[in-house]
């Protein structure tokens, strides 16, 4: 079918998709097929790579938060044996109860998930948002706490282990070829070995071109005054009437 | 899906009628992610019948007998003004500059329904005719370049859409009503912009006619129609008249083709011209009282053609004669179904648009209605004072005292939505507000996903003071805006709310 040319541009714009990427013979056009390698290896990389040695330092160690590893070794470890990475290793969980506030309304776990890039471009301004909103919600929240080679369920044993109400894990979602910088944020009410997938609140597709950080914060801030008030998350929290 | 019901009402210079549709809406995103709720569906469950506008017999918009037709048409729906969610009621061609125009609409935005916004304004009227008519939509879904024209009793308004883009609209004050005649065909009057048009054309109907019946100025659309003394010949239109309205179709023609203005064209002018050579018209549509006539002046297989006479003016001739010269200059023309309604329908089904469903409101301070935009530039090198010049000179032009009336700042483009940049704008924002010691509530309306985010640091800001800020719309220099109380969905209950907005223009010509 002939594509109309002047329609073809209305329609790329209208989706992040791989559109209208024509063939030449029988294999896609050169830049089709190299943008598609582009975005292929941007995916790949942001999951075989972790939180760089400047996150740490201009963001972990310069507001003094609090850097702790799961039971993982490295990223290869990481990657191929996914239980590790839901797990803190018990000097970690102890070095937490040692140095941060226990019994907070919220606790804010930072983890690279399967893209450290996502976390390093989203995270400083989701985390500014959610405590400029909370303060102006008078809701208590703890030092936020960053974990490498950290999954999903990590945030809930580290908010147990610190007695918070709340947590919320700001991690890296897998990688797609449209974009390797999307973030997520995963919300357990009373958080703890029991948590089940169905008991997380998830705020899912925080990038530029999805929800921007900020707004997403600012969404989270919403979400948790909720969950708060309501004392549920997940499933049950949609339910309700 | 949930839904709520919308009325649209349209008092024109000959018609007025109302149409009541249902919006359907729901969160579009995905389960995981920020909501967004989202008109989906939209359908039309009554539509009034076509009537004369009713004037008092000083020629002003008879409010009384208006809001009769309104609570006619909602019983005969079924419906009471409770039901109805939203709405707009705007008044279109002549009727916009009588003189009791503004109150009328502003008297009967409130008894038709909770939030029925007061509207007019010739580009604005041109807008909704297209979204109405489809014209829009099928620019859209096309491609394509597309006028809409929607010629009425008093004037002509066109919109020019590219690629459902609204990108050019223009008006002139020339429209079926020009020549007022008798059921014999005689002239009983002509309104004096026509007769500026016409010049020296108009001095054989005038002699003609020299009964004394013809009335300059005669603006009125009061029926006072003066018999005179009936001669037993058949009404034959004469061919001094039917000369006339072939020059009206020429000028109407003439202004939706020819760029830049006519000397002649000048003095029915309303707005600008269109400004023809910044793009290629693919196809023009025909909407409005003429577009219907023109409807049926053009379908060969129609039983019987409608007598000259029959609404009293130039419609039906002004009609056959467009139909004559769009075939003959061969330019590709189409009649929508309905085109009476096209402006009614866009009142009714697309003036009201949902605000993001992240947001930050005050709720006790809603709604707010007739609220001017003020379109603050931010460039990424702006200034708060470059921002409090924008909105004195703003204020100035639009004779505006922030301190008594509110206003909303409009800020179509930020040059990033990052926490650092929405900081430093609230506190940019929080200064102006104290500086000029503005009226509460505080309004700012964005274009891009940010509103929950400013609102929240606007909060810590303005402490205690009552704010809305509302994104996800579209406006442009000069618009006001309404905004309602929240739309609930009832599975997002108050962590998302959408707001109903109406954006318009509001020009009383009077």
């Amino acid at each position: 079918m002939k594509v109309r040319s002047d329609l073809l541009p209305q329609l790329l714009r209208a989706t992040p998709a791989r559109i209208g990427a024509q063939r030449a013979g029988t294999r896609p056009r050169s830049s089709s097929l190299l943008a598609f390698r582009w975005d292929h290896a941007l995916a790949k990389d942001a999951v075989h790579t972790g939180l760089s040695p400047q996150f740490l330092d201009t963001f972990a160690q310069a507001r003094n938060y609090p850097v702790v590893q799961s039971t993982a070794c490295d990223r290869r470890d990481y990657i191929l044996y996914p239980p590790k990475g839901k797990k803190a290793t018990e000097q970690a969980i102890l070095q937490l109860t040692s140095c941060c506030p226990l019994q907070c309304d919220v606790q804010v776990v930072i983890s690279d998930g399967l893209s450290a890039r996502a976390v390093e471009t989203n995270a400083p301004d989701v985390l500014s948002m959610i405590e400029a909103g909370l303060k102006l919600e008078n809701i208590l929240a703890g030092t936020p706490v960053i974990v490498r080679l950290g999954r999903v369920a990590i945030g809930d044993q580290i908010a147990h282990a610190l007695k918070a109400k709340l947590v919320i894990n700001l991690i890296g979602e897998r990688p797609g070829l449209s974009s390797s910088e999307s973030m997520s944020a995963y919300m357990t009410y009373n958080p703890g070995p029991q948590t089940i997938s169905s008991d997380r609140t998830v705020v899912s597709n925080i990038h530029n071109m999805g929800t921007p950080a900020a707004e997403a914060g600012a969404y989270i801030v919403k979400l948790a005054k909720t969950i708060l008030h309501k004392q549920v998350s997940g499933v049950r929290l949609q339910q309700l009437p | 899906m949930e839904s709520f019901l919308s009325v649209g009402i349209d008092i024109g210079t000959t018609s007025t009628h109302l149409v009541v549709s249902r919006l359907h809406f729901d969160n579009s995103s995905a389960y995981s992610q920020a909501p967004k709720l989202e008109i989906l569906r939209k359908e039309i469950i009554h539509q009034g019948a076509v009537r004369f506008t009713p004037l008092s017999a000083d020629g002003s918009i008879d409010a009384e007998a208006v809001a009769q037709i309104i609570a006619a048409e909602y019983a005969c729906a079924g419906l009471v003004p409770g039901d109805i969610r939203a709405g707009a009621i705007i008044v279109t061609g002549e009727s916009a500059e009588l003189r009791n125009a503004q109150a009328v609409a502003n008297e009967l935005s409130r008894f038709a329904g909770d939030f029925v916004c007061a509207s007019a304004g010739p580009n604005h009227e041109a807008a909704l005719a297209a979204r109405g008519s489809g014209a829009w939509e099928a620019s859209r879904s096309r491609g394509k370049t597309i006028c809409n024209v929607d010629i009425g009793g008093g004037t002509v308004n066109a919109a020019v859409i590219a690629s459902g883009q609204l990108i050019d609209t223009a008006a002139m004050a020339i429209g079926a009503r020009f020549i007022r005649l008798d059921d014999r065909l005689r002239v009983l009057s002509i309104t004096s912009r026509a007769r500026q048009l016409l010049g020296d054309l108009i001095a054989p109907l005038d002699l003609l006619h020299s009964g004394g019946v013809p009335t300059a100025n005669s603006h009125s659309m009061s029926s006072n129609f003066q018999a005179g003394d009936r001669e037993e010949v058949p009404p034959v239109m004469c061919a001094s008249l039917l000369t006339i309205v072939d020059v009206v179709a020429q000028c109407i023609l003439q202004f939706l083709t020819t760029a830049g203005t006519d000397e002649r064209l000048q003095s029915v002018m309303l707005t600008n011209p269109l400004q023809l050579d910044r793009y290629t018209i693919d196809q023009f549509w025909f909407t409005g009282g003429v577009g219907e006539l023109m409807a049926v002046s053009q379908s060969e297989t129609s039983a019987a053609p409608i007598e000259p006479a029959r609404y009293g003016d130039a419609g039906v001739v002004l009609a056959s004669s467009l139909v004559k010269l769009l075939k003959h200059w061969q330019i590709n023309y189409l009649i929508p179904t309905s085109p009476i309604r096209a402006t009614v329908i866009g009142a009714g089904m697309h003036s009201v648009q949902l605000s993001g469903a992240t947001i930050d409101a005050a709720e006790d301070v809603l709604p707010v209605t007739n609220v001017p935009l003020v379109r603050l530039d931010l460039n990424s090198d702006y200034t708060v004072d470059r921002l409090r010049q924008q909105i004195e000179s703003e204020c100035s032009y639009r004779d505006h005292d922030w301190q008594r009336v509110c206003m909303a700042l409009f800020i179509e483009t930020l040059p990033d939505t990052s926490f650092d940049r929405l900081k430093q704008l609230s506190m940019d924002i929080a200064q102006l507000v104290r500086d000029f010691n503005a009226c509460a509530p505080h309004i700012i309306v964005l274009k891009q996903d940010a509103a929950a985010a400013l609102g929240m640091l606007l909060r810590a800001e303005l402490n205690g003071r009552s704010l809305i800020v509302i994104d996800g719309i579209e406006a442009a220099d000069g618009d006001y805006i309404d905004i309602g109380k929240p739309i609930v969905h009832s599975q997002l209950g108050t962590t998302a709310l959408a707001l109903p907005v109406v954006i318009k223009t509001i020009i009383f010509r009077n």
